[in-house]
């Protein structure tokens, strides 16, 4: 309706046109919609994951900002009271909280073995761990019940009220890889039953790593696991509420130190007799830095008063066997020491012995003595040494060598009433004779020989400790026990809490920033969603130009009464900024729907991308802003072209072009015969090279080359896209002789080169990528047996919650497990030490901070794998050597070692986002600072998810992990799924996950295809939609040409015909397009057919060119029929 | 409208020639047309189809450029003018009529009749302008139109709304290329009847391509374009 009440006026025009024109700016603003879609939709996808995973982070930790994790080690429950106290009076506004519990790995298994679930991890708790939620359900946990999270349910197929066995590994004071301890296999076994399913709201997905899948879980009463494991009043995991900027730095850190007890660290200053006061670790070996304090703390100020300076050391140990010409003395104590015990004067092949072991091996002074000892850090193996010393001196019954105090409480060992109740980690061999008995019996572990302590350390100190006690003289009777305490008070904060491994892990900071610098998704659904934008912007520029060209005759009168060039093209402007601002913002707000569909598939038909997560949808108001601005951006970038057009035609070329316009333009360059021979020169030249190249490759059977033939595919498309303009030229003026139909369609297809060919183009490279981006799927290859593979020629993978601390390569060490060698088909293992930590693979969305470590042997891998990438500076003869290049660093005056690891090529870039070269800051099992070098990546390994550093360094930075908990497992001369059943049951215990490494391969490079496919679905889509255009172009050519059909009719064709004419002229074009752009994509594609493993994807080709052919018909049909809706004849007329 | 006597518009030697393709020789549409119109003349170009009338009145119309040649109008040489100055020229000084009516089917007659005035921006003026297209649709006899669209109306009818059109803004000269080569017999008269009123009683100068002969008669001046050069019939 006009407004007849006010004049009109430029802005009036505008409004009019969009009005005059809606049927038309419907289609742009459709277009741009579809857009803006796409490109807001990619984005809140982006927010929705990093959303989701954030919730995840936080709501998997409830109230808990920072927790302490000792492993292996025990302190007090009431540590974390002390810690509280502490940290309210520093930070009075805190309103800290604290709570401890207990952490250990288990399994969980129904009664019947129909149900397993390994890598559980146990929790012992109080009411105080609890959020609000979950505290309704714990409160109510009776005895002997558990509850399990929602995961561990679904895995168990149990419900409440349901029973099952757990199986605890029970925590030892002293490593199971040390000779000297227990035997391996102590655990706890207990029959619960289910009581509830706690949900991740309720805190039942705690876990402390930014892991997007939730843990398996569960939760009983602290006192129940407490006495269980025999740890009542001892915790190994504290929790806080504090984030990183309260817990990191010195303060707090002091806080903690000053917090703890000796108790806690489980050391022990006691009076050992009148006068003699002795320093002791319950885990038996005390840490070099611990007995260095302890003897400067004695020399110190205030404690030199009480202490005589001059420190006694002991290292006492366990010989296998004493022998001598033939006799021999089984499983006898030794100890190393120094003054007054051990004479400074004794060489270190020299031995004093009691007259006891004197009288039983017949030895006197200057004889030859031969000690036989397990070595106590040869990683779980026995490997025995002996040393041969001479006979100093035989030294009485009496003090200070007849000492029983000398043995420190090994357990097993120390409690034993007899010999018969030894329990050690490995068989005794030699037998007790009743002497033997007799003596353990009336003098326990009395040691029966002394060396030098400097000999001493050097054959058995080890990475928990050099030393079993160390011995202060008391001065002047001052032997009460509160001096000592006192000591042992000042020694721990003289220490601090990072030499006995405690430290705070700011996990929920680390959870967030994990989640926010997850995989992009956002970033990744643009690229699915290319084809679609391309398509959407391509249609929108054809759209927009169709309508402008319509509109010639209009935008002629403007210039003709006085509109200069710009004042029509801002015109232009204005209705094409309302259209396209309009069809943004909707664009935008359907977003949203997109988004959630998206989401949808990503928890369902996508599910190996996520692991089947729900996502929560979540679009910021920034992502919405950019995606309709960008949305904007493009549409105005395509529709430019138009617009600077219609301002650089003169008024006479817009009068006389626009929808009459002749199709054909002359070509008024003159005619160049070099030119013509680079026009079908260099075309040649490209289909030949991309036919000769993909022979070559067949014919030497290179088909593991993908990028060769996909080389080839590109050579091909270009060159016969080029040439087409070529062919069509020459179809336009060869004589048709007989003239039919199809040849009269030829011929209008070459009227108009440029469209053809860009029309034509547009199919072949949208097919060509669509198709051929199936190189992209990953294959586990055929020769999954080849060390260079990406399995690494090893055949299982297996993982266990329990370390296991025997050698499976040797006969003893399986023996230890009820396994031979036999039994497991000579079967290779190598076994990795393992620090828990962010699982860096794909099946991760979060960013890995603190990727999951193994330590393994890195000449058991040389030549396995093949590396994409390693750093080359160094000169090696295997790119695994690399792992042995330790350097260090120096930071704000702090020596920091710098470790290499080597792991899988894709989850260094994509999980861990590093490249060679990069670092990771790690901290040590005592809070010391480490760097880990990324110096090396495997190409689409098993190794997918962890990083491999060199065994030795693993040790000497987590001391407390023992035993390997993975292993790649080589079957030599059995069947892997024979070997994979034996060793699921022989160490069922420990919680053994067996995988084949195929079906890992299988499972990772699911996520890649899934990637592939959901960009060949989506591009599928898009590159459909894009045929639209193909009707648009349609419409354009008949009603430029409508006046020659118009003639047609006239002289005795159908409407009829002269409607299929046009349709058969578009399907010539179209079906040139596929065919250019099919044959090079299936040559870049026979890597793919030719694989064993069909990962080419047959059915989606054709699916694609069917639908392809079908819908551009649906298109060219109705295009014409709207295009040729009013009699021809009339166009004459007109004329 | 004008002084008496003054040339409105003065072509010096206007030469203009086309290539269609790269093979083909030059063709020479204009080969050197000297004219000069005064003001209220009404002067007729005939000549038979493809002989240059179009691309000559085009050029007197600042719609194209000569390749040789002067184009003074209103003492100006336009062709030295900008974009922006020709647009004002054309807007402020020409009255175009095409042979097709070209309105704007989104507009009503007075708005296709205001649309030059649009072209000015000036609110002022706009305003002003409304009742001088009232006056000018009465004038061409569609006083009751003034809110029809163009396909409420005849071709004759738009013609006329064309003719309206290209008087808003009181132009120098109104140029007609073939205005009524798309109408009826009867449709044509009465058009060509209303260009010579407006030229007789309104002093309205006129410049007008046809090959009507009996309209072309009724000018004051007639040429006839052969070969490229205007020879002088009336």
């Amino acid at each position: 309706m006009i407004d007849t009440m006010r004049s009109p006026t430029f802005t009036k025009l505008i409004f009019n046109n969009l009005s005059f024109y809606k049927a038309a700016n419907l289609w742009v603003f459709a277009a741009v919609t579809i857009a803006a879609m796409a490109i807001t939709g990619a984005l809140f996808i982006g927010d929705s994951v990093r959303f989701t995973l954030k919730n995840r982070a936080v709501g998997r930790l409830g109230w808990v900002g920072s927790a302490m994790y000792a492993v292996d080690r025990w302190f007090t429950a009431e540590l974390g009271l002390r810690l509280r106290t502490n940290l309210n009076s520093s930070l009075p506004n805190a309103q800290v909280k604290t709570t401890y519990a207990i952490k250990l790995d288990g399994s969980v298994a129904k009664p019947d073995e129909t149900g397993r679930a390994n890598r559980v991890n146990i929790y012992g708790v109080t009411h105080d761990f609890w959020n609000e939620k979950g505290r309704e359900k714990f409160d109510t946990l009776p005895p002997k019940n558990a509850l399990i999270n929602q995961p561990l349910a679904e895995h168990l197929n149990v419900k409440p009220g349901d029973e099952v066995i757990i199986r605890i590994k029970k925590p030892v004071a002293l490593s199971f890889e040390l000779p000297i301890s227990l035997q391996e296999n102590a655990y706890v076994g207990m029959r619960v039953r289910i009581h509830a399913i706690i949900s991740g709201k309720e805190m039942g997905n705690f876990s402390m790593t930014a892991n997007q899948l939730p843990p398996f879980n569960l939760f009983m009463k602290y006192d129940e696991i407490a006495k269980a494991v025999d740890k009542t009043g001892m915790a190994n995991l504290l929790l806080c509420n504090l984030d990183s900027w309260a817990i990191s730095g010195g303060r707090t850190t002091n806080l903690l130190t000053e917090s703890l007890t000796p108790d806690d660290c489980g050391i022990e200053f006691r009076l050992v007799r009148d006068n003699l006061a002795e320093l002791r670790s319950q885990r038996v070996f005390i840490e070099k830095a611990v007995c260095d304090k302890a003897v400067a703390l004695a020399n110190s100020e205030k404690w030199r008063e009480v202490f005589d300076t001059n420190a006694i050391f002991i290292l006492t140990y366990l010989a296998n066997l004493f022998s001598r010409d033939g006799k021999q003395t089984p499983y006898s104590i030794i100890t190393a020491a120094n003054e007054p015990i051990v004479p400074a004067n004794l060489k270190d092949d020299e031995i004093l012995i009691i007259r006891w072991l004197a009288d039983d091996l017949d030895a006197k002074p200057g004889d030859a003595i031969h000690v036989q000892y397990y070595l106590p850090d040869a990683g779980g193996k026995l490997v025995e040494a002996t040393n041969t010393f001479r006979v100093a001196a035989i030294v009485p019954h009496e003090l200070p060598w007849f000492d029983k105090t000398l043995l420190p409480e090994i357990p097993g060992l120390a409690k034993a009433e007899s010999t018969q109740d030894w329990n050690l980690g490995f068989p005794l061999i030699h037998k007790f004779r009743k002497k033997d008995d007799d003596y353990w019996r009336d003098y326990r572990g009395t040691p029966k020989a002394f060396i030098s302590i400097s000999t001493g350390k050097k054959l058995w100190s080890n990475r928990f400790g050099e030393l079993t006690a160390v011995r202060f003289r008391i001065k002047n009777n001052q032997t009460n026990k509160a001096t000592l305490r006192q000591f042992a008070t000042d020694l721990v904060k003289n220490c601090g809490a990072a030499s006995f491994g405690y430290s705070f892990e700011p996990i929920r900071a680390n959870s967030l920033i994990a989640a926010e610098n997850s995989q992009d998704f956002g970033g990744l659904f643009l690229g699915f969603s290319f084809f679609l934008v391309v398509s959407a912007l391509l249609l929108v520029a054809l759209l927009f130009s169709l309508n402008i060209e319509r509109r010639f005759r209009e935008f002629g009168i403007y210039m003709a009464v006085g509109f200069s060039h710009k004042d029509v093209a801002k015109l232009v402007f204005y209705e094409v900024f309302a259209i396209i601002t309009t069809g943004a913002v909707v664009g935008g707000i359907f977003g949203m729907l997109y988004s959630k569909l998206m989401l949808q598939f990503l928890s369902t038909v996508w599910r190996e991308v996520s692991g089947g997560m729900d996502w929560e949808f979540y679009g910021s108001t920034a992502s919405f802003c950019i995606g309709v601005c960008s949305a904007i951006l493009c549409s105005f970038i395509a529709v430019f072209g138009t617009i600077r057009r219609l301002k650089n035609k003169s008024i006479k070329n817009i009068f006389q072009q626009g929808i009459a316009a002749p199709s054909v333009t002359a070509d008024t360059r003159k005619s160049n015969p070099f030119r013509n021979i680079l026009r079908t020169g260099i075309p040649m030249l490209l289909i030949a090279l991309g036919i000769l190249n993909a022979v070559k490759l067949i014919v030497t059977r290179q088909f593991s080359g993908a990028e060769g033939f996909f080389i080839s595919g590109v050579l091909l498309l270009s060159g016969a896209l080029m040439i087409l303009p070529t062919i069509l030229r020459a179809s336009s003026t060869a004589s048709l002789g007989y003239t039919g139909m199809t040849s009269l369609a030829i011929r209008s297809a070459a009227r108009n080169i440029k469209r053809t060919v860009l029309t034509a183009g547009m199919f072949a490279c949208g097919f060509f990528i669509l198709v051929s981006v199936s190189v992209f799927r990953l294959d586990v290859g055929k020769d999954v047996k080849n060390p260079s593979s990406g399995t690494g020629g090893f055949d299982l993978i297996a993982e266990c919650s329990i370390p296991v601390i025997k050698d499976l390569n040797t006969e003893d060490g399986l023996n230890n497990y009820g396994l031979d060698k036999s039994s497991v088909g000579n079967a290779f293992f190598v076994p990795f030490r393992v620090k828990e930590g962010d699982e860096a693979s794909c099946f991760n969305l979060n960013r890995a901070v603190r990727p999951r470590l193994l330590g393994g042997d890195w000449r058991l891998l040389t030549n396995r794998f093949t590396f994409s990438m390693y750093e080359q500076k160094i000169n090696v003869n295997s790119p695994w050597e690399l792992l042995n290049q330790v350097s260090t660093n120096y930071e704000n005056g702090l020596e920091i070692p710098v470790v290499p690891a080597i792991g899988d090529a894709d989850s260094i870039q994509w999980s861990l986002g590093k490249k060679i070269g990069d670092t990771i800051d790690f901290n040590d099992e005592f809070g010391h600072p480490f760097k880990i070098k990324i110096v090396g990546g495997v190409a689409n390994s098993v190794l997918q998810g962890n990083l491999i550093i060199n065994e030795e360094i693993f040790r000497r930075l987590f001391p407390g992990e023992s035993g390997y908990k993975f292993f790649l497992i080589e079957c030599r001369h059995s069947d892997s799924a024979e070997v994979a059943k034996t060793l699921s049951r022989a160490f069922s215990d420990y919680g053994m996950e067996i995988v084949t490494t195929v079906r890992r391969l299988v499972q990772f490079n699911a996520v890649q295809n899934t990637y592939v496919g959901a960009f060949q679905i989506l591009g599928g889509i898009g590159f459909l939609l894009g045929s639209v255009g193909i009707a648009i172009i349609l419409f354009r050519n008949v009603l430029e040409r409508r006046n020659e059909l118009a003639v047609m009719v006239a002289v005795g064709f159908t409407e009829k015909s002269v409607r299929r004419l046009v349709i058969t002229e578009h399907a010539i074009v179209i079906i040139a397009g596929i065919v250019i752009g099919i044959i090079p994509a299936i040559i870049s594609l026979l890597p793919s057919i030719t694989s064993e493993s069909q990962k080419f994807s047959l059915r989606f080709v054709v699916v694609l060119i069917m639908a392809s052919v079908v819908l551009s018909y649906i298109w060219t049909a109705v295009a014409s029929r709207m295009a040729l809706k009013t009699r021809l004849t009339d166009a004459l007329r007109i004329e | 409208m004008g002084e008496d006597n003054t040339p409105v518009l003065i072509l010096e030697g206007i030469k203009k020639a086309y290539r269609l393709s790269s093979t083909a020789p030059m063709l020479q549409v204009l080969n050197g047309i000297d004219l000069v119109i005064k003001h209220s003349d009404a002067v007729g170009i005939i000549g038979p189809s493809g002989s240059g009338k179009s691309t000559f009145l085009n050029i007197a119309g600042a719609l194209d450029k000569p390749d040789e040649g002067r184009v003074v109008l209103d003492g100006e040489d336009i062709l030295g003018l900008d974009d922006t100055a020709l647009a004002r020229v054309r807007n402020r000084k020409i009255g175009f009529v095409f042979q097709m009516h070209h309105l704007l089917p989104q507009c009503s007659a007075l708005e296709n009749v205001m649309l030059p005035a649009i072209a000015t921006k000036d609110k002022a003026y706009i305003k002003a302008s409304e009742n001088r297209a009232v006056e000018l649709l009465k004038r061409v006899g569609l006083g009751e139109r003034i809110h029809h669209r163009p396909y409420e109306m005849s071709g004759g009818e738009c013609q006329r709304v064309a003719v309206a059109r290209a008087l808003i803004n009181n132009p120098r000269i109104l140029i007609a290329d073939e205005p009524t080569g798309s109408l009826d017999q009867k449709t044509a008269e009465s058009l060509a009847n209303l260009l010579l009123e407006l030229n007789e009683k309104d002093g309205v100068t006129l410049l007008i391509a046809t090959h009507w002969l009996e309209f072309a008669n009724r000018l004051k001046h007639v040429y006839a374009l052969r070969e490229g050069r205007l020879f002088q019939q009336k």
